[in-house]
């Protein structure tokens, strides 16, 4: 199991940073009443940890055995489409994202039918379901959630979990109790590192932790995993010990800078090669264009720059509207290569 | 060490049939006193609680509790190729990864073996409070219903235990 899973505190106890958030956390967890709960904040900092060591507190330990389940449902061009959820017997979670354009099915059917029949057995009187990335459902499925949330409270508490507060609708922010989960600092990310390590029996440097720390862009389950990795690939640890960037992000990187040597559409024919060995190794298709447009950005003077800004922004649209990824990352290359090349035709005229 | 034999396996049949409709995975409890399944749908609408009582069993034997995980639809698909008539045996050892199952037919002239690998399934097991109003539509159901509370639904298997369905109760529109 990875350092990330072993290591993650399962109770409000066990958490080691954003000390009033867990008071907070623990008031609700012990009282009768809980709404229904927003977490936002960026990813790694402990949203998904909190909410599970807050169901903990509230239904007790069975809420940890949890089992794998999948439903289908059909769309009415008759396509049968399977989603997973997770269900302890207190709770169930679920990525109504999951299912693409038809998350509105989703959270018409199966979120309705959960939400609209009462708890069985358990000693709160209700069920909870947790959702996952709701910033990415369409506008159409939240507004089915707004219904769902309001009608069925007594049976059922919905816990949100988003990274982006902006990308969920206001009527459903203003029916949740919104909690804000920061990124941790640098200091607390290296203390965490250095704990883990003193489980792992790994001697991590001071110097060391804080490089990383700095390195994840204050994300703690990528410091957690570059921990791993480093402790994988060197005997011991040292304050010089080389931080591995992880090898999509190395792959992106010298695809940027393939893209900015040459442009030509044998070049869009190699780019295209390595976007989908991307994208078979479930790099998420918003993940890849945004580090493909930083990365292409460094390269590039400024004049150049917000085209290519908006050019990512049309198409990373493009992405979450589409059904089929490869073809709006691959525009966006050949965008790119037509705004590069045209630039530099430009400079020698 | 878990063992125990069936005369009537038709029980058992008819048991699994009800019950991979609803679940797709349960785990056995098997107790000194006997076996029992609680398991809930995937949408945690409906509850299907089955106990069955060693007393009546032809030969019932469970050293520790333990709980076997396994998949309905597997399950099933095995309990199927039985007749109606035949004797099933069930086996499992202690910390064995495996089911076993033993049809026999009646005139000993077809003895089936099976093999079913468990699953590690983690459930909680939870506590329901019993209803109050309990109507018999006669000798084979019996309906009991409460407001607010779900429906139990409880078909008593003869001289041997019962299989009880627990229903939630939709939540009414308050402005219909």
């Amino acid at each position: 199991m990875l350092w990330v899973d072993q290591h993650r505190p399962k109770s409000l106890a066990g958490l080691s940073f954003h000390g009033p958030l867990t008071a907070r956390l623990s008031a609700m967890g012990s009282s009768a009443e809980l709404p229904h709960l927003l977490f936002y904040g960026p990813t790694g900092g402990g949203k998904k940890t909190r909410c599970s060591a807050l169901l903990r507190a509230v239904y007790g330990p069975g809420v940890d055995k949890l089992r794998l389940d999948s439903r289908s449902f059909t769309t009415p061009s008759k396509r049968t489409l399977a989603i997973n959820l997770i269900a302890s017997a207190h709770h169930i979670e679920l990525t109504p994202s999951d299912a693409g354009i038809y998350d509105r099915l989703v959270v018409n059917e199966v979120i309705k039918e959960m939400a609209s029949h009462q708890a069985i057995g358990g000693k709160r009187g209700f069920k909870v379901v947790v959702l996952n990335d709701v910033d990415r459902l369409s506008k159409q499925a939240q507004a089915g959630l707004r219904r769902t949330m309001e009608r069925y409270t007594s049976s059922c508490r919905l816990i949100l979990l988003c990274s982006n507060q902006s990308k969920v609708i206001e009527p459903l922010r203003s029916r949740c109790l919104g909690i804000r989960v920061p990124a941790p600092t640098v200091d607390e990310i290296s203390s965490v590192l250095t704990a883990v390590g003193e489980k792992e029996k790994i001697a991590v440097p001071p110097a060391f932790a804080a490089s990383l720390a700095r390195n994840s862009g204050r994300n703690l389950r990528r410091a957690l995993l570059m921990l791993e990795a480093a402790a994988v690939n060197s005997a011991a640890l040292t304050a010089q010990t080389q931080v591995v960037k992880t090898d999509w992000e190395q792959y992106i990187e010298t695809l940027a800078r393939e893209i900015t040597q040459e442009q030509s559409p044998a070049k869009l024919l190699v780019a295209r090669e390595k976007l989908y060995e991307l994208l078979i190794n479930c790099i998420p298709a918003t993940v890849i264009l945004k580090s493909l447009a930083f990365h292409l950005m460094q390269n590039i003077d400024d004049d150049l720059r917000h085209e290519i800004i908006s050019a990512a922004s049309f198409y990373e649209r493009r992405l979450c509207t589409g059904s089929k990824e490869i073809f709006h990352l691959e525009a966006f290359v050949a965008k790119f290569m037509s705004e590069y090349k045209r630039y530099l035709t430009n400079m020698f005229l | 060490m878990f063992e125990a034999r069936l005369t009537n396996g038709s029980i058992l049949k008819k048991l699994l049939e009800a019950l991979k409709d609803l679940v797709t995975d349960a785990n056995i409890d098997c107790s000194a006193d006997g076996l029992s399944i609680q398991a809930m749908d995937s949408s945690h609408v409906s509850l299907c609680a089955v106990a069955l009582r060693a007393d009546g069993f032809d030969h019932f034997r469970c050293d520790h509790n333990q709980s076997l995980g396994f998949n309905s639809v597997n399950l099933g698909k095995i309990l199927k190729c039985a007749d109606n008539s035949d004797v099933i045996s069930l086996k499992a050892q202690d910390d064995g990864d495996a089911l076993t199952l033993m049809f026999e037919s009646p005139n000993q002239e077809r003895i089936s073996d099976f093999e079913l690998k468990l699953m590690d399934i983690d459930a909680d097991h939870l506590g329901i409070p019993e209803t109050e109003c309990a109507t018999s539509l006669g000798p084979t159901v019996v309906i009991s219903m409460s407001p607010d509370v779900p429906v139990v639904v409880e078909y008593p298997i003869e001289e041997i235990g019962h299989i009880k369905y627990y229903l939630a109760p939709k939540i009414d529109d308050a402005d219909e």
